[in-house]
Formats: structure tokens, sequence, C-alpha cells
């Protein structure tokens, strides 16, 4: 790619990082754990 | 300590090629890594912190998406024409780091998606590039003038 010609170095430094936050990764949901039947007497 | 002479990054445009859901540099094997910025290696003379002045190394990106569209993407049969199979889509790159602007561009020690320019005739790819990168997308037509 030819950008023609080129200006002095310069220094970028972002305030806010240039690249994305990853969206956290949902947790897993609780594993529900079955119901006891009620013992019959 | 150097004082920065810019605290936004610049913004670019550029050509990907698309494969297996990542991004790839379209003339060289460079592949763009999710969260992570591309970070520029000099392969002719080895400097350390690439763009280097005296030499041709650095990330390139055209300064306008009309730029781009003239620096020979549109060669060889239409828009964005590679190998029959090839996906290639193009979209907008923050650039920070040392940078040394040019006429028409670039070059960049560092750099990162911004957002995905794709031709609309890839876009059952859009969502999932888009989401992989964590940027936005548009689709576009690749018919009409982009002036």
């Amino acid at each position: 790619m030819d950008i023609g010609k080129e200006q002095p170095i310069r220094v970028v430094e972002p305030i806010e990082s240039p690249i994305p936050n990853k969206e956290p990764t949902p947790a897993p949901e609780p594993v529900k754990q079955p119901e006891k039947e009620p013992v019959k007497v | 300590m150097q004082v920065p002479d810019a605290i936004e990054p610049a913004v670019g445009y550029r050509v990907w090629q698309v494969k297996d859901n990542r991004l790839h540099s379209f003339n060289h094997a460079a592949i763009w890594a999710p969260y992570e910025p591309l970070v520029a290696v000099c392969t002719r003379t080895a400097h350390t912190d690439p763009p280097e002045p005296t030499c041709t190394c650095g990330s390139y990106a055209a300064a306008t998406f009309e730029r781009l569209l003239e620096m020979g993407y549109t060669k060889h049969g239409g828009l964005f024409s590679g190998k029959p199979d090839d996906i290639l889509i193009a979209g907008q790159v923050n650039l920070w780091g040392r940078i040394i602007p040019g006429q028409h561009g670039w070059r960049a020690q560092f750099a990162y998606p911004r957002k995905l320019l794709i031709p609309y005739y890839h876009w059952k790819i859009a969502k999932a590039i888009s989401a992989e990168y964590g940027v936005p997308y548009s689709l576009f037509n690749t018919t009409r003038s982009h002036k």
C-alpha cells in the first residue's frame, strides 16, 4: 500500500483502549437438585 | 517521559480476508487476533519499534474508504475480488502507538478493527465476524459509489 509522501513520526497514546472490552461470560446457572418426594407414611 | 502528540487513535481503512471466522491481512501473512492489538513487525531489517521512517515497516491503512478503493482493490473483475472462494471485506481500523501519517494513509505500530464494512453478498458472515472481534459492522452495496 502506497501512502504517499510521509510526515514525521507521531506518538498516539489513547486515553481509552481502542480495543473493545470483552463481554463477561455469563455465570452458569446453578444446577437444581431434584426435589425429594415426601416420604409416605 | 515523552508527551504524546494525540490521545485519540487515528482511524484508517483497510481490507481483510476472512478465513475460519478470523481476519487475515490481505497482502501479508498476518492473522488479527480478537481482542488483541495487531503489533507491527519489521520483516526487512528487524526494527524494534516499527514503523521506522527509513523503512517500509508498519501496519498500513488508507486515509479514507474512497482512497482504499483507489489503491487497487477494484482491479481484476470487481470490488474486493480475489480468488473465487476468497471472502474479502473492508473496515475501519484504530491506529496508535508510533504512527507515520502519509498523503494517502498511515503506517502504525498498533492496530485493531474499529468497524467492519462488509459487501452485502457476504451478509451471512457479518454477525459472526463482528461478534468475534467485538466491533460493529455495516453492509454496503459494492455497485454504488461510496464518495
